[in-house]
């Protein structure tokens, strides 16, 4: 799985500090600027996906609600756990009961 | 020029002008007394005149976030409401000026409930001053049909792109038949082009509209809104005058009637102006030296103008149609104050909060107000505030 | 402090009214029209404010609203110049009253605040003569029309708002006939408007 790339002009957002005159009006920040924060490490589960039984329904991809699930080349489903805070709504709504939540053990 | 006339409700002037604009998008939901405004032009939709897309919502925030939503597109998008609405629009008119959305809002000004009422008073657009919004009052059915169009081009310009709202009072306006004069669509379209968008909510550009900001930037965005409220002031001069060339009717920010060689001024807004003006010529042919002054941008509010044009009155008579519990003065008269406060040579002021709920305060009794600032100035009070019109 | 302040706003109520009586007369008319819920005075208003506009005359009509109903009392008005004007108040001292309803002189004073050599125009059946017990008739000009009649013949229905306007504009001559037909005809395309047309000239024949 490709690793979500933070955009430049969001480093200068964080970094440079921008004052009134300089900002883009209507707070309207650069895109794709969640990937700056790493949220997965806040979770104390973690989605283990058995492909095999998964059915590319979808379902868990498009209820998660921080878009950490991706679909794979195969149309599998997938877990980018540098996002997954572990809810477990994606395991609540897996048609093919593939989604397993275990705990994180540190 | 040959001008062309018609017999309009206030209501109606806004639609018809609406109608002339021809917004892209329009999400209103109906409130007494602006009904009217949304019916006529779901009618032109309903008949084909104009392409916009009318969404009928469930509620007023859902038409003021319809409204955000599609204004960050980059579409021209109009809404109209009233008293409880607009109260229930008000978390999303912070959001539609933070997001620096040209939407343009027709209020037709109307008393708050408790009791439940459905006439004319202006209370709820004068509490949404702090919402960043371009506010305008008008006087007549003929201002409600010109700052329709003018409130298009403020909110626009890119120097502002800030919200604009114009109210006109319930009942008395906004269902009032009137004389006015029209503009044809070339005119309203060489006046008013098509809306220039730099940046727009679209899949093309990728850029995240409405995020958390915390510490670090919410008071630089904030300021960026106060210095759209500055240019606002500049631009809307400049609209109004090339409107005034348009039309050949003068339109200004302050009205001054007959305030040139006045020893004492009225000031008011909206229909109140009208009744004023009424007042000074009957003032006048009495012999008394008085003036009238309408205030047509409330916000941004014009402190220099209004201290230029109050500069050597000896009081002034501020006629407030709104109302504002346990406050040092009226509304308006707080801002005057403010406005006025440490310059040379200003009068002392005396507001008064009448006409709620479509009280009228009719003309002899604002002349009996009048005598009573007199009577205030000549014992040396600086600054009065009462409430008149009403049963003791 | 108190006493004194009355006295003096008193005086300049005293001043007010003599005034009033002479500044405005010269140049707006203001019109009042009874009627009861559903018979249509608030249309009345309005074409009698379209029928100035049209005429080139500045007008500010309105009715006032409150809690609607078929059959309750209902006032509306029509403020009419032929200079422009910016008054915005309710009509309290009309120059002219016209009384749609019949009914309403038992119920309502409908001559309340009539100036002097003001014009009331009333919707009734009986001798004009008969009209004296229901408002002072010394010092108005008051005229009387069968208008439920003429609206139930012409018309079909016991609507007399526009009859009661053809009576008004025969007797004070505010818009011209010409003007009030074509705003009917404009409001009311096709059949109905044509039986409402004969019923203003009808009414613009009757009175008396």
């Amino acid at each position: 799985m490709e690793s979500k790339k933070v955009p430049k002009e969001f480093n200068k957002w964080i970094k440079e500090k921008w004052g009134t005159s300089d900002l883009p009006i209507g707070g309207v920040v650069p895109y794709h600027t969640a990937y700056a924060y790493k949220t997965g490490d806040w979770s104390a589960f973690k989605a283990i996906i058995d492909k095999s039984k998964c059915i590319s329904c979808m379902n868990c991809y498009y209820f998660c609600p921080d878009a950490a699930i991706l679909m794979d080349d195969e149309l599998k489903a997938d877990c980018d756990l540098e996002f997954c805070k572990g809810c477990g709504i994606c395991a609540k709504h897996c048609s093919a009961d593939a989604i397993e939540m275990r705990r994180l053990t540190r | 020029m040959i001008k062309q006339v018609k017999g309009m409700t206030g209501n109606e002037a806004v639609a018809w002008a609406a109608k002339l604009v021809n917004p892209d998008v329009i999400a209103a939901y109906p409130i007494t007394p602006q009904t009217i405004i949304v019916e006529r032009y779901s009618e032109f939709v309903n008949n084909g005149e104009v392409d916009t897309s009318f969404i009928p919502v469930e509620s007023e925030h859902s038409a003021m976030s319809s409204c955000v939503g599609a204004s960050l597109t980059g579409a021209r998008v109009f809404t109209a409401s009233a008293s409880a609405g607009l109260a229930l629009m008000y978390e999303i008119l912070y959001v539609a000026s933070g997001l620096r959305c040209p939407i343009v809002l027709a209020v037709a000004n109307r008393a708050f409930s408790a009791p439940i009422n459905i006439h004319g008073e202006c209370t709820d657009q004068l509490v949404c001053r702090d919402a960043s919004w371009v506010s305008l009052f008008g006087e007549s059915a003929q201002e409600a049909y010109d700052e329709t169009i003018m409130s298009f081009k403020i909110a626009e310009h890119p120097d502002v792109l800030l919200p604009t709202m114009f109210g006109i009072e319930g009942f008395i306006v906004t269902h009032a038949l009137e004389r006015v004069e029209i503009l044809s669509k070339s005119e309203v379209d060489s006046f008013l082009p098509e809306r220039d968008v730099d940046l727009k909510f679209c899949p093309d550009e990728t850029n995240t509209f409405g995020s958390l900001v915390l510490q670090d930037y919410y008071m630089e965005i904030k300021r960026q809104q106060e210095e759209a409220m500055t240019n606002a002031y500049r631009v809307t001069k400049e609209v109004m005058e090339e409107f005034t060339e348009l039309t050949g009717r003068t339109m200004e920010i302050l009205e001054k009637y007959k305030l040139d060689d006045a020893d004492y001024a009225i000031v008011s807004y909206g229909a109140t102006a009208g009744n004023a003006k009424a007042v000074v010529d009957r003032l006048r042919a009495k012999g008394e030296k008085v003036g009238a002054l309408k205030i047509r941008l409330f916000r941004p509010f014009p402190s220099l103008d209004i201290y230029k044009a109050l500069k050597g009155i000896k009081a002034v008579t501020i006629l407030d149609r709104s109302v504002t519990f346990g406050s040092p003065g009226t509304i308006v008269q707080n801002d005057l104050a403010s406005a006025l406060y440490g310059r040379e040579n200003i009068p002392t002021l005396h507001g008064y909060i009448n006409g709620l709920g479509g009280r009228v305060l009719t003309l002899p009794e604002i002349e009996e107000v009048y005598e009573m600032s007199k009577h205030y100035n000549e014992i040396n009070m600086s600054s009065t505030t009462d409430w008149v019109g009403y049963r003791k | 402090m108190n006493t004194i302040f009355n006295l003096y706003i008193f005086v300049c109520r005293v001043n007010l009214y003599y005034n009033t009586m002479v500044i405005s007369l010269a140049e707006i008319m203001d019109v009042r029209i009874n009627g009861r819920g559903g018979q249509g005075a608030v249309t009345a208003s309005r074409l009698l404010g379209e029928a100035a506009i049209l005429e080139g005359q500045y007008v500010h009509a309105f009715p006032s609203f409150g809690p609607e109903r078929a059959g309750a009392p209902v006032t509306s008005f029509a403020r009419i110049s032929a200079e422009p004007f910016t008054e915005k108040t309710e009509v309290y001292e009309p120059h002219i009253v016209v009384v749609i309803d019949p009914t309403l002189l038992e119920d309502v004073p409908v001559a309340d605040g009539l100036r002097a050599e003001g014009t009331i125009v009333v919707n009734y059946d009986g001798l004009k003569e008969s009209l004296m017990k229901y408002f002072d008739t010394t010092h108005v000009n008051f005229y009387k029309v069968s208008g439920s009649k003429i609206a139930i013949e012409e018309i079909g229905r016991n609507v007399p708002n526009l009859v009661m306007l053809g009576a008004l504009i025969k007797v004070t001559r505010i818009v011209s006939l010409e003007s009030l037909i074509k705003v009917t005809v404009n409001r009311f395309p096709g059949i109905l408007g044509e039986k409402n047309v004969s019923a203003i000239k009808r009414a613009f024949e009757e009175v008396e």
